[in-house]
């Protein structure tokens, strides 16, 4: 009988932003290709490099006072700095200023409007003819019945 | 550091990208910066959002509580992935599973709890004659 053959198990579990694939049903880890043995030895050279320049550093004699890692200072200046100037109006980035800006300010004004317009309403209607002076009235206001 | 060592605009031509990686320590062929939508990222490389979790806990890293080495380049979003805050490790179970169990609960509880305040049940009683 010619079926569909199974949907793999990597397939199955559907990784996403939260969880990754376990490394057991990733098949990139069975590949023992020669090019992922090259990159890895690239990797790994860049690494070595990196290493031998932060211990020359660290075991030096008279180390300096603080070893600056260069990658904490890009990460730094990126998320800071690098920001402004490399951002550019777009449809989406429009969207989404005025989203987040504009939409929880209209919201909160449309709600807060609403509530006092009903709040006088209520009032004007005599809902509240307390025998209790202007002021009580007033602290009241704030436990009116629901809609 | 110098200001070319900073991070800069998006690449455009190929030599650029090439720059760029060699300067974030990567390979050129892993360097992958954000897309150019204009949100802000520049040239950064976009890393796999893998959180400090799933690192092997038994190599010696530089800076062992980060799990993280001098020099190599830091996801964007580093300060979220750290081993006290957010953590994608494998689940033993998958997500979606996971979610279809919870929310068949809950929607189901909920549901059943609404029933019941808008319909109560209790044994019937006789009011008492006057």
């Amino acid at each position: 009988m010619a079926s569909a053959p199974a949907p793999s198990a990597a397939r199955l579990y559907r990784p996403n932003r939260f969880v990754s694939l376990p490394a057991e049903l990733d098949p990139d880890t069975y590949d023992t290709s020669p090019e992922k043995r090259r990159a890895e030895a690239e990797r790994l050279a860049i690494r070595s490099q990196l290493k031998r320049q932060y211990l020359l550093q660290l075991n030096n004699p008279s180390p300096p006072a603080v070893i600056e890692d260069p990658a904490l200072i890009r990460w730094a200046y990126a998320k800071s700095q690098n920001v402004y100037p490399t951002f550019r109006p777009t449809p989406k980035t429009s969207f989404l200023g005025a989203a987040y800006a504009l939409g929880p300010l209209l919201f909160w004004i449309a709600v807060l409007k609403a509530h006092r317009d009903y709040k006088e309403k209520r009032i004007q209607e005599g809902a509240f003819m307390f025998q209790t002076t202007l002021i009580l009235q007033r602290q009241w206001e704030w436990f009116l019945p629901r809609h | 550091m110098s200001m070319d060592m900073m991070p800069g605009p998006y690449p455009r031509t190929p030599e650029e990208r090439a720059a760029a990686a060699k300067k974030y320590n990567m390979r050129v062929e892993d360097y992958q910066p954000y897309p150019d939508d204009g949100l802000g990222y520049g040239d950064y490389p976009m890393l796999p959002d893998k959180s400090q979790y799933e690192r092997d806990p038994w190599y010696q890293w530089d800076q062992p509580d980060m799990r993280h080495n001098w020099g190599e380049p830091m996801h964007w979003h580093f300060d979220m992935y750290i081993r006290n805050r957010a953590d994608t490790s494998p689940t033993v179970v998958p997500w979606h599973t996971m979610s279809k169990h919870f929310f068949i609960f809950l929607g189901t509880m909920l549901v059943m709890f609404g029933l019941g305040a808008i319909y109560p049940s209790y044994m019937p009683v006789v009011t008492r004659p006057p």
